[in-house]
């Protein structure tokens, strides 16, 4: 029985409140996404969420093991749960939904959840980038408010991932900062996608800063580590996977929304430049909708380990609006051929500059 | 398998070429087994190549066979009736872009101010040479999409923006004319200022004009205008002031300079920022269109230039108003002009005053390009911090000096919001 918290940032209580949800989460994580959905609309549901993050709060602030918390909370849950279904006004596809949810909280475990969500991801980003993959370790914070400080019915998200800079030379951290009293099933959903935006774009970076408004790291890489993610998401999961596309899509939206911060201008400008660039292999080379798309998933990668200054990787995107200037062109079709390497591209962008 | 999950294990090998089979599992929806069952059963379209050297990798690497064939292959998988995929399909998406959006044009503009002042932070004249590169390769694009003739953005010249429309209106308001001649010139100066290159007064004079017109409603506001406009005043005033002590590592002592003056338009102002952005352009019109320093013994420096050797040893000196106020009263000076008020002053020294008002330069100008500040509200008492030292020694000669000295550091600390 763990008294103490597996995360060195993390305490024992701030890391049960965690676990306990995460838990509740995981084992109902088939039937989560329809949860979601009726709580937009059926206030039973939406308060019995609600009541789930308190009762995760409260016990783990009481029990003094993992174990302990995580039964009571299920245990709270459930009958309330209970309570919910036994309203003869409950409607008919509520108390199906809940009933369900019912029968798979029994199988809610005490085990980190977290974890093995980054060790999934691992898998796949690592078989991406092959000998310039830097080997993981998860660190799991509280963060005291909402990462955007907003409406939660409009951003549930409450949760966000770093890789601290720069990482060491075959190793990186991941960070996930969690608002623990906003951590709900929508934020749970996110994680996958917060976990792969941080394996693609960051952990195998080569470059000399890092920096949370470059339209490279930020913008360009970012809607590259949103097709994979939709490419990954029912290889990491098979039960969580839809509900892990359709949120990463409600978070882009969230995250492109807002321009008014250079974070928000550099996602939106390199993001517009890989549309650009996934546009212009479809209509050069004739190629199809997926091949064009992983054409520009694959130079992105590529460039990503080109040891080279984040300010240049950042002008190359910004040149990415068709029709590309005659050099980028000709660049970005000896790259196709295989005459041109990522570096080499890269070189052109230097020599072209004004 | 799906016909759509085998196109997307096809097109994945055509992007790759050569793979291991978990290589190909990441960039397509299937697992690795599915995969390498794909491969082998592909009539060959793939080739697995011999087992590496022994200590080589120990996975399997697969290799496209034919090209050709295998592009065939997939879209002949495409040509399969559109039923067929439809039903398998994951969530689609447009594969072509929309045409360029107001979001996308708003955020493309907002991007090349956003990178043009962030060159301020920069340390490397390289790093800002790029810098510069990417916010008018957005500006050029932002001009492209508004001209009445349609060209490549990579072909607009600056000069085209005569040919924009006076408002663009954006959604969330209009952003004029104005504000694109005024970016586009913050670009030109920014790469002139990188590269070392010198730059026309008339282009400094022009810029400084329309930073007062009007830049329209879209996310123009105080803080941004007090932004853009003090990034100008540092460029102005290390373009028209190159200082051997300004390498290619920072453009501190411009900063410094820039800080004053629009702490003193503020001043003036009674603190309402348009009123102070059109004082400031008024000085920087006047500054640059003032005569540059000569080459003076050791090279010019950004607070201190000699403009004129005169008969009898004189000299008449563009220096920081800040360095005479320290001066001991035995180094005489006749003052002839304010430059920028209370900053920059034009005035006429004999040379053991010349000699000791370039000496107190050089000191706070060493000591401002090594450092780590980069706002100019730290470089303020950074060189606060210096003339006091300064008046230290000053003080042999006049003890008045200590004085002076005290009442210009305190001036200069309520200048940088430093409660004295």
């Amino acid at each position: 029985m763990r008294r103490s918290s597996p995360y060195d940032d993390l305490e024992p209580s701030m890391w049960r409140t965690l676990l306990a949800g995460a838990a509740v989460f995981h084992a109902t994580r088939g039937v989560l996404g329809r949860l979601c959905d009726a709580a937009e609309r059926d206030d039973t549901v939406k308060v019995l969420l609600l009541n789930l993050g308190r009762a995760a709060r409260r016990f783990s602030r009481h029990k003094q093991d993992d174990q302990a918390a995580v039964a009571a909370v299920v245990a709270a849950w459930a009958k309330e749960l209970h309570a919910a279904l036994d309203d003869p006004e409950l409607a008919y596809d509520t108390r199906h939904l809940l009933a369900e949810t019912l029968r798979r909280l029994d199988q809610a475990a005490c085990r980190d959840p977290f974890l093995p969500m980054l060790r999934a991801v691992e898998v796949h980003a690592r078989a991406l980038y092959g000998e310039h993959w830097r080997a993981t370790s998860l660190s799991l914070m509280h963060r005291r408010s909402h990462p955007r400080g907003a409406d939660p019915a409009q951003d549930p998200y409450a949760v966000t991932a770093m890789t601290p800079w720069p990482p060491g030379p075959t190793r990186a951290r991941v960070e996930l900062h969690i608002f623990s009293d906003r951590f709900g099933p929508a934020a749970y959903a996110a994680l996958p996608t917060l976990l792969t935006h941080e394996c693609v774009c960051h952990v195998p970076a080569r470059q000399d800063q890092a920096c949370n408004d470059s339209e490279f790291a930020e913008g360009y890489l970012d809607w590259v580590a949103y097709e994979y993610l939709r490419l990954w998401a029912m290889k990491l999961d098979p039960e969580l996977g839809p509900m892990v596309r359709k949120h990463a899509e409600r978070l882009r939206d969230v995250l492109c929304g807002d321009v008014t911060t250079k974070a928000g201008m550099a996602r939106q400008c390199g993001h517009d430049a890989a549309r650009e660039l996934e546009g212009w292999f479809e209509t050069e080379y004739d190629m199809t909708p997926d091949e064009s798309r992983r054409r520009v998933l694959r130079l992105a990668v590529e460039l990503n380990v080109v040891d080279r200054p984040l300010k240049l990787k950042n002008n190359f995107v910004s040149q990415l609006r068709k029709p590309f200037p005659p050099y980028l062109d000709k660049a970005l079709r000896g790259w196709r051929e295989q005459t041109v390497t990522g570096e080499e591209l890269l070189d052109r962008v230097v020599e072209a500059l004004p | 398998m799906s016909a759509i999950s085998r196109i997307g294990v096809l097109t994945a090998a055509a992007v790759l070429g050569e793979f291991t089979p978990a290589q190909l599992a990441a960039w397509c929806e299937e697992d690795v087994d599915t995969v390498v069952d794909l491969l082998a059963n592909a009539g060959g379209l793939f080739r697995r190549l011999p087992a590496a050297a022994p200590g080589g990798p120990a996975e399997a690497r697969w290799r496209v066979e034919d090209a050709q064939s295998l592009r065939h292959a997939i879209l002949a998988e495409h040509a399969a009736p559109a039923g067929r995929r439809r039903d398998h399909a994951p969530a689609a998406r447009p594969a072509v872009p929309a045409p360029a959006t107001l979001d996308g044009w708003m955020a493309r503009l907002r991007m090349a101010e956003e990178t043009l002042m962030g060159c301020a932070e920069e340390p490397s004249a390289q790093g800002r040479r790029v810098m510069a590169g990417t916010a008018m390769n957005y500006l050029r694009q932002s001009l492209a999409d508004v001209l009445p003739e349609r060209r490549p953005w990579w072909e607009v010249d600056p000069a085209f923006a005569d040919a924009a429309p006076e408002s663009v209106a954006t959604g969330t308001g209009t952003v004029t004319r104005w504000r694109l001649y005024a970016d586009l010139a913050l670009a030109r100066l920014t790469v002139a200022a990188a590269a070392g290159d010198r730059v026309g007064k008339e282009l400094l004079v022009d810029t400084a004009a329309k930073l007062t017109r009007p830049f329209g409603t879209s996310d123009v506001d105080d803080v941004w205008l007090r932004r853009l406009t003090g990034r100008f005043a540092e460029l102005t005033l290390s373009l028209t002031r190159p200082s051997v002590h300004d390498t290619e590592h920072t453009a501190a002592p411009a900063r410094l300079l820039s800080t004053l003056a629009w702490g003193r338009a503020m001043t003036d102002a009674r603190g309402d920022v348009r009123k102070a952005v059109r004082r400031l352009a008024q000085v920087l019109r006047a500054a640059a269109a003032s005569r540059s320093g000569t080459a003076a013994e050791g090279g010019s420096t950004c607070l201190f230039q000699v403009l004129d050797h005169l008969p009898y040893g004189l000299e008449r000196v563009n220096v920081c108003a800040l360095l005479l106020e320290i001066l001991p009263r035995q180094l005489g000076y006749r003052e002839e002009e304010q430059v920028v008020p209370g900053v920059l002053v034009t005035a006429v020294a004999g040379p053991r005053a010349s000699r000791r008002l370039r000496m107190y330069a050089d000191v706070i100008e060493e000591d401002l390009v090594q450092s780590n500040f980069t706002s100019g509200s730290a470089l303020i008492g950074q060189a606060a911090h210096v003339v006091q030292d300064l008046a230290v020694t000053g003080a042999r000669m006049d003890h008045t000096v200590l004085e002076r000295s005290d009442r210009a550091r305190r001036g200069l600390l309520a200048l940088a919001g430093v409660p004295v």
